[in-house]
């Protein structure tokens, strides 16, 4: 009976405390929810994050405000902060248009595709870009080992593979996303990352080719 | 621009070659007629470019189109009013159809579930989330239950105050894999479905929550004071015991003590989670034989429980421990104390870049009527459709619960649709 009552002060003293703590720091109530998220960082966890407990869910399958109430309830529901949530919404809403699709097309002229077709001598300077953008944006689905951590993601090991297409053809599925046919995931338009340039997605083609190429 | 320039060059040309042969041998008749002629052409040449000039102000220039292109591409921005989102309303839920053939019981299509939720959000302030549970009975009456319903208030980055009655924060499988789009299997592993052994929700007040990261280790917490659960006695050749647990969230407190319980869960690596979880209370028996029984004196009840989950491309490993302890007091018409245990281990492997999926679990349930012990191997085969929509087909291979229909084996059939 004492043991119980101890246990239950300590709780509630536990309990008090540790609110207390979380609720001043760094309090940020009513920040909207669409606010600061950083994408490429979103891809990550939402790569490590949203298959734990049940299948991953395409980002295309929801517009942007349903993906808001979603998210905010997997907030709650795995313990994810704030800020992770944020980043993983971020992530969501680019990774669902097509609008951003049109809004390359007009960049990409042809003497961008011309400079694609054109690489081929790869400067370490090049190689180190690519890693790094390789790094940052995509090793969070396709692995340091470009063997794919979530379902659905290419082996690019394979020889006979993804990664024998053209360099085109890569730049066009980089930059615009891909999905083939049936597949349980699509390839988000730039890795979920907005940020990157042409030239860091040429780079990183260049890094593929020479670490996973056959 | 070249079109016309084509067909003005084209012009004179013909009218050159069919004017040419006559002039070469002209006289002074021919020269008048062809005079004539060239005026003639001259004139028709005039209408033709001015008709061509007409053609020209309707054709679309280079420009013209990209600037098209251009206010297309600007109108395909949704309208600003959409950006504006501060609520919304949101509709999810789950749904499964069960045919099951069992040894005993026989076959027949026997669960019918329809588990809409809905969430109301407010900036990142507020959510309401709630879910409704609706089922057919044996004898085709509905029933509606209300899962949960909690106002979530977001204090700050790490710590959610959630109020209303909430699913048990005890364990992985009623907070995270009971919905069927999510549940590998057709069944419940015995022990953590409603079956009066682990904690299923509760009416309290809960924080919630993660802790800022460290690095790449993440935490996450859920601490609870809730009224809850209460005990249902049965009498057994002429003695009363324990039967079970019933802690689905009661809105009154039998016994005026609430229960305070919670869980940690710890990832040490993104693709492992770990978690304890446990519950301190008192509760008293308030239902003997299947009637309100009252004036009971209250007793103590523990929880405590250990999961883990571990998930790395198409494979899937879990398990979870709960053990739910009920004191013993003498003053009670069951005065004896009694323990539940149950324990499952389960892995499901995706053939990739397959839609098919295997999985097998064991279960081990240990109630304090050995007549009630279960454990039970079930493996199954799972169709992928897609994330959301799986079927799934699986066997189960009962053994304990002597006499009962849930001793026998049993195979599962389910469509299940989670939106
Ligand atoms: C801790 C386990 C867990 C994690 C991690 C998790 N989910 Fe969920 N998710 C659930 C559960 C459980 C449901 C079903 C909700 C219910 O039935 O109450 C669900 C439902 C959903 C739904 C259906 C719509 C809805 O709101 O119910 C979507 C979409 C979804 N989750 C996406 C995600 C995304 C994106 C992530 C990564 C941020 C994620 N989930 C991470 C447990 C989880
Ligand atoms: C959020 C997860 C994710 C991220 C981040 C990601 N990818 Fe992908 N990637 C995929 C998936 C999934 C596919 C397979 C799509 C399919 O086949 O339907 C894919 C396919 C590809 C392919 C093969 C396309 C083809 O033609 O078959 C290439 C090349 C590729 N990714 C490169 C990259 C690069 C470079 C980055 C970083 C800039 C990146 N990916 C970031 C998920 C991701």
């Amino acid at each position: 009976m004492k043991n119980y009552i101890h246990i239950k002060t300590a709780l509630h003293a536990g309990v008090l405390i540790l609110a207390f703590f979380l609720a001043t720091a760094g309090a940020q109530a009513e920040k909207h929810p669409n606010e600061e998220g950083d994408s490429a960082q979103g891809a990550k966890l939402w790569a490590q994050t949203c298959s734990r407990c049940h299948n991953m869910r395409n980002p295309k399958e929801f517009r942007d405000e349903l993906w808001v109430a979603i998210v905010t309830h997997m907030r709650v529901r795995a313990g994810l902060t704030g800020q992770d949530t944020r980043n993983i919404l971020a992530f969501l809403q680019q990774s669902n248009s097509v609008a951003r699709k049109s809004s390359f097309t007009k960049s990409s002229t042809t003497s961008e595709s011309k400079g694609i077709a054109g690489i081929g001598v790869s400067s370490q300077d090049v190689l180190a870009r690519g890693k790094t953008v390789f790094e940052e944006t995509c090793v969070a689905c396709h692995g340091d080992d470009g063997k794919g951590v979530v379902p659905g993601v290419p082996d690019f090991i394979d020889g006979n593979g993804v990664l024998s297409q053209s360099n085109e053809v890569l730049f066009n599925h980089i930059v615009n996303g891909f999905e083939s046919p049936g597949s349980t995931l699509a390839m988000p338009p730039k890795g979920g990352n907005e940020d990157l340039s042409n030239k860091d997605i040429k780079d990183v083609i260049e890094y593929l080719n020479a670490t996973f190429g056959s | 621009m070249y079109a016309k320039r084509i067909i003005t060059t084209m012009f004179l040309v013909t009218a050159l070659v069919i004017t040419l042969p006559k002039g070469v041998f002209a006289n002074g008749h021919d020269l008048e007629s062809l005079k004539n002629t060239v005026e003639q052409l001259k004139t028709q040449l005039d209408k033709v470019q001015i008709q061509l000039k007409a053609q020209e102000e309707k054709t679309a220039k280079k420009k013209d189109i990209r600037d098209l292109k251009q206010k297309i591409e600007q109108s395909s921005i949704r309208p600003v009013e959409f950006e504006i989102n501060d609520s919304i309303v949101h509709l999810a839920g789950y749904s499964s159809v069960t045919f099951a053939d069992n040894d005993g019981a026989g076959d027949r299509f026997n669960q019918v579930q329809f588990s809409p939720i809905f969430h109301y959000q407010y900036k990142d302030l507020m959510m309401l989330e709630s879910e409704l549970e609706f089922d057919i009975g044996l004898d085709g009456s509905t029933t509606v239950a209300l899962e949960y319903l909690t106002l979530d208030l977001f204090l700050s980055d790490y710590l959610t105050v959630i109020a209303g009655k909430f699913l048990s924060p005890v364990g992985q499988f009623r907070q995270n894999l009971h919905p069927g789009w999510i549940n590998k299997l057709p069944s419940a592993p015995p022990g953590f479905g409603h079956d009066g052994a682990t904690p299923i929700s509760d009416v309290g007040l809960q924080l919630r929550g993660a802790l800022p990261p460290l690095g790449n280790v993440r935490t996450n917490y859920s601490f609870y004071v809730a009224n809850g659960p209460e005990l249902e006695a049965i009498t057994e050749d002429g003695e009363v015991e324990l039967e079970g647990i019933i802690a689905e969230g009661f809105t009154r407190d039998a016994d005026g003590t609430r229960v305070y319980g919670g869980r940690i869960g710890v990832l040490p690596i993104p693709e492992l989670e770990i978690g304890i979880s446990g519950v301190v209370g008192k509760t008293e028996v308030t239902v003997l034989d299947g009637a309100a029984f009252g004036d009971e004196p209250s007793r103590r009840y523990r929880v405590w429980g250990a999961d883990f989950a571990w998930k790395y491309k198409g494979m899937g490993l879990r398990g979870e421990y709960v053990r739910s302890t009920i004191g013993e007091v003498t003053a009670s018409v069951a005065p004896a104390g009694a323990h539940w245990r149950s324990w499952y281990l389960q892995g499901a492997y995706q053939f990739l870049p397959t839609k098919w999926e295997g999985v097998v679990r064991y279960t081990d349930f240990d109630s304090p009527h050995a007549s009630e012990d279960q454990k039970q191997w079930a493996a199954g085969v799972n169709y992928l459709f897609s994330s959301n929509v799986i079927a799934k087909f699986a066997y189960e291979f009962n053994e304990g619960r002597v006499g009962k229909s849930s001793n026998d084996d049993t195979a599962l059939l389910q469509m299940s649709f989670g939106f």
